[in-house]
């Protein structure tokens, strides 16, 4: 495009005076750049290192007449940077943060009581794709305080709100199983098998090559992963006998807790869990070949991660039985069940600054009622229409080559898009995973299909989903608030401690059950009326 | 003989009309003409590339020196941008124990193999008369146990001025490299990163402004008068408005350009939209600055194409693809078209820079090529951009006239880019035509400028089979005819092109 007045470095043409306007719409504190547009910035954990700039922010900023300033935590220290912000008085005007039962009180709770986050309006009859995400969130009355919300739960998947397991289990190598004699028909183990899968494996693996090969490795944070089939509650309290009590301490747990020393003592958990090794050192154990079975978050993401660092560590030779390297595994416990932690269908919060006036509240809920629209969800997936996709009348989709170029792997390339950013303030990205041209199909197609197992599973009572009761989960009490955070770290790293003989059975059991647990268990029961 | 027809030949005017935008005069839109009215750059000043200072030369080998100084030679850039990390020279710091900067001790250290290779660098533009940005990343100082305390104040600590003065007056005055021409203060200021992972987080425009004023006072006490400070070198369209319009008002004087970053969206480039945005901004910044453009010219002072990012490693997945090659060409003449005056392109070697959060580090594969010595032949060698990048170079030198035409064909100008080229001596160009469209387009082109050309034209293609190289692996013309620049040239652009006839070879 040629300029129209002729621009050269002696003579600029000058249309207009284009001067800075202040206009300050009926928001006292927004601030509006020189075109006018309303200035919002945003932190998100998810934006990575997004700054902005592409084409699709640019769109989207047009369409609402917004400047936007993203800006993204880094995972590993996402509370600091929160925490950072706040008691800085640095708040972004839309910021992100993990809150859990744990953290409610000293966060949630605690920022509504300070006047540090806003809540929504409470008629969100203007934004119905918002107000059905928020509707649809599971124990999204425990997050209202006095009838308001404070922030928009980010959906895990919004088209499957019903689901309440994590995806919490067991990745294996199948092609070991089959080579060493120890396969089950679709990766369905019973106890019995798995238990064989574990020892054989371990006498092939970690015994033949001293102890740098392992049968089972657990994510960190899910070590010991065997207690899943006994515990009742994945985190501080478990009810029985119509009471509450330290989890940790329960005979379930605790049987759980000595088959975990068990596999310790023999290698099975060979794998120097929680001493020496950095975070994401299982993973990387079996991303290398030199694990058997891994627990892990099997998201989708991570499903996708782990078969492309497969991939890779076997040089990425075609020939790599790639699907039999990661494998979904569904085990049945000793009570012939399958066992998932239950989880909420959201996992952290897309907070507001209560600084920021209703005006701008109302723009980004403008702003994220479209991205949870149909076009806006085209927009986020796919970029452009007519540039970086084509749409027929029957709405079939074909994408462009100078959209979605292909890589040297053969695979679209990844493009920065910043309306995908955007919407992961509102869900997790997995309502779309099966049309998003990034997704690798196949891995989509193995996380779907077992998911879909696990549903049939508990619709047909196979599958046993362990979770807090609501009630105390979201119980919000001067001791349980205090301690509860601690009383959780501080018993798991008492299992370890006692999973790797540095403290007695007796000692263990005093930590999880005595102390603080016992003035926290009293105010909790007292609080609900449960005996003790 | 190939399709493409090159004659040299009136052309009969066809019944096909444009209307130009400029009082109504009929244009015929199958002839380029680059009249003196459309003149759109009286003394360009150049393009080149990021040519920073190796984070690590013990990954390099001999072969790797041969081949960066072999690979530099060829492209022939006009300028480059050569950043460093003041951290590299700066030891032994004491603050005394107490929280005034201004009795802080430290000495300069530039006996180690980053001075070293700052020493090669710098000494090839001298004697290559390439004319050098040059700065530091970011202030001094650890993000783990940091014993400076510049992160606070940024660029408007005192401390700041004094090692950047120390540092330039080094080079420049005792080692003769008056190659330096700009000094960047700091790299990217409005991109504020993470607190723990970033240098730059507590940025503002008042600090780097601050900075500005000091290191500009330094300077002319030094003597470094000769050096400008690049106005901004933020990035983004969005962010490099604000600070310039921040510049203008406030500072103007005490600049020598207005510098930016640019990564961009295919989309931008290839519809158009680029030159857009850069028209917007002149008119903004103009209205406040009028030595904007002139006085203090309009240089990208890094650029490239976001889409293919790999924001893990900081590379480019689509860095060896031909289409790369003509965005960044498209690129180059949009901003050119727009009055940018001088682009220097992200960047010229994988082994410059790299990402530290991998383990092992990994490079950041964003080049032209890469001279790692561990690297395999397919990332070694020359990538395509490097050839049109080359190709542009040469052609638009330093104080080159650079011409638009007045075709205003409503059907091609989002996918049709042209400019025409003189140099400085007015005798030799060229004309530049790239076709983002999915057909062929044929044009006939001249230059109403004389020039006393060759009476050669040298033709270069580049699109997908049609790069030619010599033995050496370079660029090399597809065809050579006799003719002139002044008469008119049939050409054929083929779809997803670009085609630069040249009185010269490049």
């Amino acid at each position: 495009m040629y300029p129209k007045s002729r621009i050269t470095l002696l003579v600029l043409a000058l249309v207009m005076a284009g001067s800075f306007s202040a206009c300050n719409g009926n928001g006292g504190g927004d601030q509006y750049d020189s075109e006018g547009n309303l200035k919002i910035s945003m932190r998100n954990v998810y934006f990575e290192s997004w700054s902005g700039g592409d084409t699709y922010l640019r769109d989207l900023e047009k369409k609402f007449k917004v400047a936007i300033s993203p800006s993204s935590y880094s995972y590993d220290q996402w509370t600091q940077l929160v925490t950072s912000d706040i008691n800085g008085n640095n708040l972004t005007d839309v910021f992100h943060f993990n809150v859990t039962q744990f953290n409610y009180a000293n966060t949630y709770m605690k920022w509504i009581k300070k006047n540090i986050i806003k809540p929504l309006p409470d008629d969100l009859s203007n934004w119905p794709n918002v107000k059905s995400l928020i509707d649809n969130s599971s124990y999204i009355d425990q997050m209202k305080i006095d009838g308001k919300l404070y922030g928009i739960p980010i959906s895990r998947n919004k088209d499957k709100t019903d689901l309440e397991f994590a995806s919490y289990t067991y990745l294996y190598r199948r092609d070991w199983a089959k080579e060493w004699g120890v396969y089950q028909e679709n990766d369905e183990y019973t106890w019995e098998q798995f238990t064989d899968l574990l020892n054989v494996f371990n006498a092939r693996l970690y015994a033949s090559s001293r102890g740098s090969k392992f049968a089972l490795v657990d994510v960190e944070w899910g070590f010991p992963s065997i207690t899943n089939f006994y515990k009742t509650s994945p985190h501080c309290f478990a009810y029985k006998d119509g009471q509450y009590i330290s989890s940790f301490g329960s005979e379930e747990y605790i049987t759980g807790l000595d088959l975990s020393k068990s596999y310790v003592s023999n290698n099975i958990y060979g794998y120097p869990q929680y001493t020496t090794t950095p975070e994401g050192g299982a993973r990387k154990s079996y991303c290398s070949n030199n694990a058997g079975v891994l627990y892990e978050n099997i998201s989708l993401s991570n499903l996708q991660a782990v078969r492309t660092s497969l991939k890779t560590a076997n040089g990425n030779n075609v020939n790599f039985p790639l699907d039999d390297a990661t494998a979904i595994m569904k085990v049945k416990g000793p009570d012939n069940m399958y066992a998932l932690e239950g989880a909420m269908n959201w996992f952290s919060m897309t907070l507001f600054n209560s600084d920021i006036s209703d005006n701008k509240l109302h723009k980004i809920l403008d702003l994220y009622e479209y991205l949870l629209s149909e076009e806006g969800t085209k927009l986020a997936v796919y970029g452009k229409k007519n540039y970086d996709y084509i749409e027929d009348d029957e709405g079939n989709i074909s994408l462009t080559e100078d959209g979605w170029p292909v890589g040297s792997d053969g695979k679209y390339v990844k493009k920065v898009n910043g309306a995908k950013y955007l919407r992961y303030c509102l869900t997790l990205g997995n309502d779309y995973a099966d049309i998003d041209p990034l997704t690798d199909k196949h891995a989509f197609s193995i996380f779907n299909t077992w998911q879909e197992d696990m549903v049939e599973a508990s619709e047909n009572n196979e599958l046993r989903i362990f979770k807090e009761e609501a009630e105390v989960m979201w119980l919000s009490s001067d001791l349980k608030d205090r301690y509860e955070a601690n009383l959780l770290s501080e018993a798991t790293a008492s299992a370890i401690q006692y999973l790797y003989n540095k403290i007695s059975k007796d000692k263990y059991l005093n930590n999880v059950t005595g102390g603080e647990w016992v003035p926290v268990l009293e105010e909790i029961n007292e609080t609900l009326g449960t005996s003790l | 003989m190939k399709k493409s027809k090159i004659s040299i030949c009136l052309l009969p005017l066809v019944s096909l009309m444009a209307l130009s935008s400029c009082g109504g005069q009929i244009i015929d839109p199958t002839i380029i003409a680059f009249k003196k009215e459309n003149l759109v750059q009286s003394s360009f000043g150049g393009l080149g590339v990021e040519w920073g200072v190796y984070e690590d030369t013990d990954k390099l080998d001999e072969r790797s020196r041969e081949r960066i100084f072999e690979n530099i030679q060829r492209l022939n850039p006009s300028r480059i941008r050569c950043m460093i990390n003041y951290d590299w020279f700066v030891t032994n710091f004491n603050d005394r124990g107490d929280e005034d900067k201004t009795n802080d001790t430290w000495d300069y250290d530039f006996t180690n193999k980053m001075a070293a290779n700052l020493d090669e660098i710098l000494s090839y533009c001298q004697s290559h008369k390439i004319e050098v940005a040059f700065g530091s990343w970011n202030v001094v100082g650890s993000l783990v146990d940091d014993k400076w305390n510049m992160m606070d104040d940024c660029t408007s600590d005192i401390r700041w001025a004094k090692i950047s003065t120390f540092i330039l007056d080094y080079l420049v005055n005792k080692k003769g490299y008056t190659c330096i021409r700009w000094f960047v203060n700091g790299n990217e200021p409005n991109y504020l990163g993470i607190k723990g992972l970033s240098k730059n987080w507590n940025n503002s425009f008042a600090k780097w402004a601050k900075g500005v004023e000091n290191v500009r006072k330094a300077f002319d006490d030094a003597g470094l008068n000769n050096i400008q400070i690049v106005g901004g070198d933020t990035t983004g369209l969005v962010g490099t408005k604000e600070y310039w319009t921040s510049i203008a008002k406030q500072c103007a004087e005490s600049v020598g350009d207005y510098g930016a970053h640019l990564y961009l969206s295919n989309y931008y480039i290839d519809e158009g939209v680029l030159l857009e945005e850069i028209q917007n901004l002149n008119k903004d910044i103009h209205s406040i600055d009028r030595g904007y453009g002139s006085e203090r010219p309009v240089n990208i002072w890094e650029c490239g194409l976001l889409d293919g990012k790999d924001a893990e490693t900081d590379s480019n997945l689509l860095i060896k693809t031909v289409t790369y090659g003509i965005r960044m060409a498209d690129f180059t003449l949009q901003s050119v078209l727009g009055g940018v005056n001088g682009l220097t392109y992200w960047s010229f070697d994988d082994a410059m820079n790299f990402i530290y959060t991998t383990n092992p580090a990994t490079p950041k594969r964003w080049g032209m090529f890469s001279s790692l010595t561990s690297d395999q032949p397919y990332d070694q060698e020359v990538r395509p951009w490097f050839h049109s990048s080359c190709l542009l170079t040469n052609l638009l030198s330093p104080q080159s006239k650079v011409y638009a035409s007045d075709i205003q064909d409503e059907e091609v100008k989002t996918f049709f880019r042209s400019i025409g080229v003189i140099n400085e001596a007015n005798n030799s160009g060229g004309f530049v035509a790239i076709n983002r469209g999915s057909e062929d387009i044929t044009k006939s082109y001249y230059l109403e400028q004389e020039i006393n050309g060759s009476g050669k034209l040298y033709i270069y293609k580049f699109g997908e089979g049609q790069i030619r190289l010599n033995d050496q692996g370079f660029v090399k013309p597809n065809y050579v005819i006799d003719g002139s620049l002044n008469k008119k040239t049939e050409i054929k652009i083929p779809a997803n092109s670009m085609v630069i006839v040249s009185s010269e070879e490049l």
